[in-house]
């Protein structure tokens, strides 16, 4: 009975013990998810702060990338269609600065009427002509010296009409002498680059389109076009086929005062009134080709006719060496200043 | 006071003092009886309370008049041989059943009579019982024990002594052979033990507790009076059993929930390293973006003057709308318009607006107006040339010139002019005049009609008087 108590104790005071043990051990285990808790907490605000400390890095980011779109595309919002425009644009001005650098290398290009351009003229000259190989520089460079002559020729045109207005319709004998009739000062060395092709009466000289001032020496022969002005009128083209076409103006006035005012039924007619003997056998071969052609003339010397052909149709009509290599820097000039 | 008295006083009032004295009047003959069977003193203790107990429970359903030493020995014995064989049921049987065996081989022995002694007393005629429990367990003299009985001392002394004749027959027939002196000698000497100190207070204040508690409750303390420990150890059992079940459960809440928080605290832990990569990423490409803008803030190279740029973006919108428009507005087109470059197209956008329909209008007049101009010289060529194949005769249709054309062009564009004259040029009034003509203009609110010859060319509104050909 006593051995009974004593296992029955036994077994009590292990199930106690047991008992408090795993009171011990939920207890513990008390401890630990107490301590859990407190580290989920601490891990949750950890978390917030870690997530605003993200969410700051990435306005960070992205304030950086809208001020670096900005700074990449000033004054338009980031978009794809902007950032392309805004490349074009950013090429366009490069085009547009190697145009100028350009003369800026080259001073020798450069005229003084190119001050008449704006920077939209050069960045539209700059969009229109490659500036890779020479050729396509000589052609921008003639074709911006072109565009600053065509803004400066209608002052030219006011200062003369003026001119001649205020001296009895005559003509000045020097360009010069316009430079008090410019509206707004130009500088001089502009007028030194034109001459007067003419002097007397205006209304004289310039009967049939005969031009009073036209420019002196081209830049770029092969590509520059040379302008002409008259009191009532302009005209421009390829450097020798104006040239050309005032020989004949000039000669058919000629013939025309020559003859009590009628005009020369035939160019041939025009021979003796020419004294250059390679533009007068160029008006030969011309007055030839109207014969065969029922009347018609290469259109693009803008000489008033039948304007039917072009100054290539002209070669077959040239022998003379001289007038030929003459109609062949006209026909090398229309195809380096295409229409 | 007799043994009736008191226990009626005990029943009556629950006077403990009562209880007090009949415990201490036969508590001997109880332990003594409750010794003899489980021969372990503290089990016999125990049989005693027990006895005892039963007593205080069952003072008032005692009949009056039984002797009260009677009734304890019935009792005592009965528990006592429940607490031997319980005993023995824990016990080594077989060395129990060998120590008995020893037992009655030795008859002489009063350990061979003890055994025996209360199955004999039991088997006892009543009255003789009595007198041989008050003789030998209370320890009466005769005069005591006649006196119980109602009979004089002669009459008790025959009763006890044919009492004690009756229990040598007893031992006699199961193998245990005493005198009847001896074992009258033997009944005197050992038959009354001496209960230890201190269980006479145990009983009485078991007693007491068992006066002021219903039956029920009394049977309770019974138990408890008599295992008392073991119902501690119950209590400790349920107790540790409970809290087991209750720890256990507690447990394994405890472990899910511990489990949980763990899996959310290594989820919001990866959360937070991943919220950490995300900001040094961004934080890497910050400072990439910031050394770009830091290279972007120096004084960039200006595309020119701010002004400027407003109009060349202006103008880059423009073309981009002109190209659009170029190919949504079909009806805006004429066949013509091949006679353009892209770069007129550009140059065409480089002012005016594009806003309203009248302003798109207005503009595709223009390059409209461009793209017949750039056919006049063409044309005039091609004319030229028909003229020298055909021996200055003009053609019929416009369309005969579609094979002089250098290069070659889309017939669609001659299919909006005609003839004006036709014949040989020679014979016309005028040859230098008008040839060609254009048979109707895109948008007759805009557009000019063109009139071409050899001679020059016209171009007006076309509601207007055509002006003189233009040499």
């Amino acid at each position: 009975m006593r051995q009974v108590r004593i296992i029955g104790w036994l077994v009590a005071t292990t199930l106690l013990v047991a008992a408090a043990c795993g009171l011990a051990l939920l207890a513990r285990q008390q401890q630990m998810l107490t301590a859990e808790r407190r580290h989920l907490v601490r891990l949750q605000h950890e978390f917030t702060a870690e997530r605003e400390r993200c969410d700051e890095a990435n306005r960070a980011l992205a304030e950086a990338g809208h001020r670096l779109a900005e700074a990449e595309n000033p004054g338009m919002p980031a978009g794809a269609q902007d950032r392309e425009r805004r490349a074009e644009l950013k090429q366009w001005g490069l085009q547009t600065r190697k145009l100028k650098q350009l003369f800026e290398n080259q001073p020798s290009q450069r005229i003084p009427e190119l001050q008449f351009l704006t920077e939209l003229d050069w960045f539209s000259l700059a969009h229109r002509f490659a500036l890779d190989s020479e050729s396509d520089q000589r052609r921008a460079a003639a074709a911006a010296r072109h565009a600053a002559v065509w803004e400066f020729v209608p002052l030219l045109k006011r200062a003369l009409g003026d001119y001649v207005a205020s001296h009895d319709g005559l003509l000045p004998t020097d360009v010069s002498q316009l430079l008090p009739f410019f509206k707004t000062p130009i500088d001089p060395a502009i007028l030194a680059r034109y001459t007067m092709s003419g002097h007397g009466p205006a209304r004289e000289h310039q009967r049939g389109g005969v031009d009073t001032i036209v420019e002196r020496t081209p830049v770029d022969e092969d590509y520059d076009w040379r302008h002409t002005v008259r009191t009532d009128g302009q005209y421009s083209g390829p450097w020798d086929s104006v040239m050309f076409r005032n020989t004949v103006l000039t000669a058919r006035r000629d013939y025309q005062v020559a003859h009590g005012g009628e005009a020369a039924k035939s160019d041939l007619s025009l021979l003796p009134y020419i004294s250059d003997p390679a533009l007068r056998k160029l008006v030969e071969g011309f007055a030839q080709y109207q014969q065969t052609h029922h009347g018609q003339q290469p259109l693009s010397f803008g000489i008033p006719g039948l304007n039917a052909g072009g100054a290539l149709d002209l070669l077959p009509y040239i022998q003379d060496p001289a007038a030929r290599a003459e109609l062949q820097k006209i026909i090398r000039q229309e195809k380096n200043n295409p229409r | 006071m007799s043994d009736a008295e008191l226990l009626q006083r005990y029943a009556q009032d629950g006077t403990n003092d009562a209880f007090a004295s009949l415990i201490g009047r036969h508590l001997n003959l109880v332990y003594s009886v409750a010794r003899r069977h489980v021969h372990s003193a503290a089990l016999a203790e125990d049989v005693a309370q027990s006895v005892f107990t039963e007593l205080a429970c069952s003072a008032r359903h005692i009949k009056p008049g039984t002797p009260l030493v009677a009734w304890l020995h019935v009792v005592s014995r009965r528990k006592a041989i429940n607490a031997a064989r319980g005993e023995a049921r824990r016990a080594e049987r077989e060395h129990e059943a060998a120590e008995l065996e020893s037992m009655k081989s030795d008859p002489a022995k009063w350990s061979a009579v003890e055994p025996l002694l209360d199955e004999a007393v039991e088997s006892l005629e009543a009255t003789d019982r009595t007198a041989i429990l008050l003789r030998y367990f209370a320890n009466k003299n005769l005069r005591e024990v006649g006196a119980a009985l109602g009979t004089s001392d002669d009459a008790a002394q025959k009763r006890v002594t044919r009492a004690v004749e009756q229990l040598r027959a007893f031992f006699l027939r199961r193998g245990v052979t005493v005198t009847a002196t001896g074992l009258a000698t033997d009944l005197s000497a050992h038959a009354l033990h001496v209960a230890p100190a201190g269980l006479g207070a145990t009983i009485s204040s078991a007693a007491a507790l068992a006066s002021s508690h219903s039956a029920t409750s009394i049977a309770a303390v019974s138990f408890t009076m008599t295992t008392l420990e073991k119902a501690m150890l119950g209590a400790a059992l349920a107790l540790a059993l409970g809290g087991a079940v209750f720890e256990a459960t507690r447990l394994r809440a405890s472990t899910t929930a511990l489990t949980n928080l763990r899996q959310q605290n290594e989820s919001i832990a990866a959360q937070i390293d991943a919220a950490q990569r995300q900001r040094e990423v961004a934080q890497r490409h910050t400072a990439e973006t910031l050394l770009r803008l830091a290279a972007h803030n120096l004084p960039p190279e200006p595309v020119a003057a701010p002004a400027v740029e407003a109009e060349l973006t202006a103008w880059l919108k423009r073309a981009a709308r002109l190209r659009q428009l170029r190919e949504q507005r079909t009806e805006l087109s004429v066949p013509e318009f091949q006679f353009l470059q892209e770069n007129d197209w550009f140059q065409a956008a480089r002012e005016g607006r594009l806003d309203s329909e009248a302003d798109i209008r207005e503009k595709f007049a223009q390059l409209r107006w461009d793209a017949e101009y750039a056919f006049v010289t063409p044309l005039q060529r091609a004319l030229g040339a028909y003229l020298f194949a055909h021996d200055g005769v003009l053609p019929n249709r416009v369309g005969e010139l579609v094979s002089y054309f250098d290069p070659l062009i889309d017939p669609a564009v001659l299919a909006r002019y005609e003839m004006m004259v036709t014949g040989k040029l020679s014979e016309l009034p005028s040859p230098r005049g008008k040839i060609i003509a254009q048979k109707s203009p895109r948008d007759p609110e805009r557009d000019s009609v063109w009139q071409i010859g050899l001679g020059g060319w016209s171009s007006g509104r076309a509601q207007n008087n055509l002006s003189p050909l233009k040499p």
